[in-house]
């Protein structure tokens, strides 16, 4: 097959050792601004950009990816280690990650994280080169209805985030859509809940409140509740990497992660952040032990970072085929690729085809080294670990304030951060659930644009997510979802009551 | 001895003399000296979009123009306003400047009442470039000529479905002002951008797609799409078969400009520095290849003639503005 | 086992929290109520959204009000529609309001300061307060960490990714 030919000659022909230090270099850089909080992956590459200038286009693009897929991981190297995401598609990792490193597992988790994602980045590579022009033509099925019924789909999750209070976790599900409600409308330009302030224009910063929900609020509690010496896990934290067999524990989630990231990043709106919460409803509900999910499952580490490593074949899908980009991150390979002087569209694939292919062979290189570079930091990152608290406090919201500052320059955003760490503390102390309130915020902007555009799309009628079949499909699927809980909680109670013991937890 | 220790004071005071006035003294001629560092060039919107983009190509081509490189510095926010809003502090000694296009500099702050963040706080240093604005629809459509389709929107009103970028944007106006001179209702489809409104329209879900040439020109040459009708003066040289909005009748003449700015009270010299640079980078080959890639036109105006242009652009953009009832108060 | 006491504190803050997220809810539904409508409203409108789950919000109120006050303290029953448990075992130590105030004031006071006297002058006294109001830090690490750590973000914000940190007061020095 001469595609085969193709893409082995792009690797004969590399010139191997600049290459492979640029590819290091990328990645690791991409690991290290994934891992800052207020760095995203898409900011990361931006800061990139300007050394791309000196290389030849392709050098650029496979620099790129590399910080891209770098950034993918990074991001739960602070959210497992310090419950504070280094980038939006890290808020996931929180959930399960920060409670194994209270057990002493961080270096599991980080190591899962870590090798699951570069599996699934790998996948979501390997299918993107097989089929990019197929699935681009695919990809235009998805429209508006189709994305309004996967956010509304992921947004199910909340039921599953609330241990204690339904009615709680609900209000902060609903907390959390609100808040992307906040600013300029784009669907009539009107403005939301600004009160005057133009600062508000462009809406909330979901880096500075994810970051002040989580993060800033832990922060907080542990001021306020400080125990007396050394922390429970400093010295009886293990180093060690996940074994073999763990990582068959996981295989489970990561298929799901992977099949999710994959279809998530393919359909135009819906990014990493997205498909990390999708992969971890949905490996929860495949899961043997869903009932770990939330106090420690391997799991619940590696269906989210396999999902938004994988985002990123599925993301070069429209980008590559159509010369749409995928995502902010997809974005700025495309910027790349203008100030190299290629324009980009479907038919880049034709016109540059040597190009194309040395960028496939890059993606896969880059996600290999993932391993390697990415052990080297993980090493580094976990002496954090040997910090003594007031020390790792004070360092911690230090970085959150320049983090948070460093993206849009705006002093609005550390003061968000520090407004919804007391929020997020307020919150946690009444038993309401700050990750519903994230997963609100991430599928929020989604669900509500979409549906409207829907609506402008079908004229107005409502018969538009019944006509369509794949987003029928999904919100059937959202329904069953909804209503399965419920059904099995009405059952088992009924059961339950000629027993009737004070049994304290709620069940769902 | 006394006389040795008053000698001694002298020239330490006369040395301390001569040490401040160096110091404090600057070298004379200012225009000389500009610049000596790099220069701050400060865009109000996401790295890898549009006006990012511009901004590094221009950066790129005045390499080895100017003395000095030029930085980018993104604070996106607000609809570029947050930019304006940082830019206006700046000391004005020609190290800072600003990207502006009609969203930024003009519709924003009038939508959003911020007056104070308008073009007319700053110091016009050129406009550089422009793209048209394009309505294009799908090669089996049913309408061959924009007549056709103005006497279907006046029988099935809010029938045909239009795909362009947020409510605000210059899309939205080119999509708009038509319905208003033709006495047409479309249903326009707004989006966060041009790419998710592309997507829409190639999806089947538009009939017809506002935008840049820009973004589609692949697939207006994969026969995916065909340009319609043009918002601009006169025909364009792109497609040059395609007819005007202006010269059928209807007064709808937009273009997606973009500028450099400076902080108001920026020396003049200095300012003549950076647009004569700019003017030479318009020439340069990287600045040809970008331009030709973007399908976009030089346009390539001095302080004085982009402060008239801006005036007159403002006044335009009111009425519109007011006529949609988009002006907060 | 929980007193009449707690069980009764507990139904109480129940009680609190649900009036709190009716109110909220109704502040929510008010100041929708002002949302102009905008150019070429869709279907739903620029105020749909907000008004529904401010009168979700509201709702979830109203039964958690309701849900405490039919279940009265008896947690089991209550099952997953409310959570008066007293006996709830915090981690960590016993609770300080005066640490968590005083971290969330020198916090603010931290952001107050940022940009008028810049990051390197207002970083240093401020992780050094933190850790002052945790406590269980030595002289040493008091003196030492908040410059280390200072000047390591300044290095990779200012030098690493070439983001302009607020100068402050000593702008025109570093510039």
């Amino acid at each position: 097959m001469s595609f085969l030919e193709n893409l082995l000659a792009a690797i004969a022909t590399a010139p191997l050792i600049p290459g492979i230090l640029v590819m290091v270099g990328g990645v690791a850089w991409g690991i290290i601004g994934g891992a800052i909080p207020g760095i995203s992956g898409a900011v990361a590459m931006a800061l990139a950009l300007p050394y791309t200038f000196g290389l030849d286009a392709a050098t650029a693009l496979v620099l790129l990816a590399g910080v891209w897929a770098g950034a993918n991981y990074g991001g739960s190297i602070p959210a497992i280690l310090l419950r504070m995401p280094g980038t939006p598609a890290a808020a996931a990792a929180v959930l399960d990650g920060y409670e194994l490193k209270r057990q002493g597992l961080a270096s599991k988790a980080l190591g899962v994280s870590l090798i699951c994602g570069t599996i699934g980045g790998l996948i979501s590579i390997i299918v993107l080169i097989a089929m990019v022009v197929p699935l681009g033509n695919l990809l235009l099925a998805f429209a508006s209805p189709e994305i309004f019924a996967l956010a509304l789909f992921g947004l199910t999750l909340i039921a599953g985030l609330t241990e204690r209070s339904f009615l709680k976790g609900l209000a902060s599900g609903f907390f959390g859509l609100l808040l992307t409600t906040v600013g300029l409308d784009t669907l009539t330009g009107s403005l939301r809940f600004t009160f005057g302030r133009s600062q508000f224009l462009s809406g909330l910063d979901i880096i500075s409140v994810m970051v002040g929900l989580f993060a800033v609020s832990e922060m907080f509690y542990q001021i306020s509740h400080p125990t007396r010496g050394a922390p429970e896990l400093v010295g009886r934290a293990s180093t060690a990497f996940p074994t073999f067999a763990e990582l068959r524990g996981v295989w489970r989630a990561t298929v799901v992660g992977t099949i999710v990231g994959i279809i998530v990043g393919i359909m135009p709106g819906a990014g990493a952040t997205a498909s990390s919460f999708v992969a971890y409803n949905e490996a929860k509900r495949w899961s043997k032990r869903p009932d770990l999910f939330g106090k420690g499952s391997m799991e619940g580490v590696a269906a989210p970072e396999t999902a938004n490593n994988a985002v990123q074949g599925g993301d070069l899908v429209p980008t590559l085929a159509l010369g749409i980009p995928g995502s902010n991150s997809a974005a700025i390979m495309l910027a790349a690729l203008i100030l190299h002087g290629i324009v980009p569209g479907p038919f880049l694939l034709t016109k540059h085809t040597g190009l194309v292919f040395t960028l496939f062979a890059g993606l896969i290189m880059v996600n290999l080294l993932m391993i390697p570079v990415g052990t080297v930091i993980l090493r580094g990152c976990l002496l954090v670990l040997r910090l003594s608290p007031p020390v790792l406090i004070g360092s911690i919201l230090a970085i959150v304030v320049i983090g948070t500052y460093a993206a849009d320059l705006f002093l609005l955003n550390p003061v968000l951060a520090l407004a919804f760490g007391i929020i997020g503390y307020g919150m946690r102390s009444f038993g309401f659930s700050a990750a519903a309130t994230v997963l609100g915020m991430v599928l929020g902007v989604l669900a509500e644009s979409e549906l409207r555009r829907s609506l402008l799309i079908s004229y107005g009628s409502w018969a538009i997510f019944v006509t369509r079949p794949a987003a029928a499909v999904l919100l059937l699927l959202t329904l069953g979802v909804l209503l399965y809980p419920a059904v099995m909680y009405a059952r088992s109670h009924r059961r339950a009551r000629p027993a009737s013991s004070g049994n304290t937890a709620g069940s769902v | 001895m006394r006389q040795q220790s008053m000698v001694r004071v002298t020239m330490i005071l006369a040395a301390s003399l001569v040490l401040a006035v160096s110091v404090g003294v600057k070298p004379a001629s200012p225009q000389a000296d500009f610049p000596t560092r790099p220069i701050t060039f400060v865009v109000g919107f996401a790295p890898g979009g549009g006006a990012d983009v511009f901004a590094r190509a221009l950066a790129d081509a005045a390499k080895g123009i100017l003395p000095q490189p030029i930085a980018i510095e993104n604070r996106p926010g607000a609809g570029g306003t947050a930019a304006n809003a940082y830019v206006v502090g700046r000391p004005t000694d020609g190290y800072t400047i600003l990207f502006a296009h009609a969203g930024s500099s003009i519709i924003t702050p009038l939508i959003t009442n911020q007056p104070t963040l308008k073009w007319d706080a700053f110091d016009p240093v050129a406009r550089i470039h422009g793209e048209e604005e394009w309505l294009f629809v799908r090669p089996d459509s049913q309408w061959k000529t924009p007549e056709e389709l103005v006497a279907f929107a006046k029988a099935n009103p809010r029938r045909i479905r239009v795909a362009g970028s947020a409510i605000g944007g210059i899309d939205s106006f080119v999509a708009l002002a038509w319905e208003k001179a033709a006495g047409i209702s479309l249903q326009y489809i707004p989006h966060e951008g041009g790419g998710p409104a592309t997507l829409t329209f190639l999806g089947g879900n538009a009939e017809m797609l506002v935008g840049n040439v820009s973004e589609v020109f692949q697939h207006i040459e994969a026969k995916r799409m065909v340009p319609f009708v043009v918002a601009s003066e006169g025909r364009s040289a792109i497609f040059p078969n395609v007819p005007t909005l202006k010269e059928k009748g209807w007064d709808v003449v937009y273009a997606q400009w973009r500028s450099v700015l400076a902080p108001a009270g920026t020396p003049p010299s200095r300012i003549a520095t950076l647009t004569v640079a700019f003017q030479k980078a318009l020439a340069s080959d990287s600045w040809k290849r970008f331009n030709g890639n973007a399908k976009a036109v030089d346009l390539y105006l001095g302080p004085a003639d982009f402060r008239r242009f801006l005036v007159n652009e403002e006044a335009r953009l009111t009425r519109i503005i007011d006529e949609l009832g988009l002006r907060r108060r | 086992m929980e007193t009449g006491t707690s069980v009764r504190t507990a139904m109480r803050t129940e009680l609190a929290i649900a009036a709190f997220l009716v109110t909220f809810g109704v502040v929510v539904v008010v100041l929708a109520r002002g949302i102009a409508p905008g150019v070429r409203t869709d279907p739903l409108g620029p105020a749909a959204f907000p008004t529904a789950l401010g009168a979700g919000i509201g709702l979830c109120g109203f039964l958690l009000g309701i849900a405490t006050l039919v279940f009265r303290g008896r947690p089991g029953r209550a099952g997953p529609l409310s959570d008066a448990d007293p006996d709830e075992a915090t981690e960590g130590g016993p609770f300080s309001p005066t640490r968590l105030v005083g971290a969330m004031v020198t916090t603010a006071a931290y952001l107050a300061a940022f940009e008028p006297l810049g990051y390197l002058l207002a970083t240093p006294p401020y992780v050094a307060a933190i850790m002052l109001i945790h406590g269980g830090a030595g002289r040493r690490a008091l003196l030492m960490a908040p410059i280390l750590t200072t000047v390591a973000l300044y290095a990779t914000f200012r030098f690493g990714l070439l983001i302009p940190v607020p100068g402050g007061i000593l702008e025109g020095i570093l510039r």
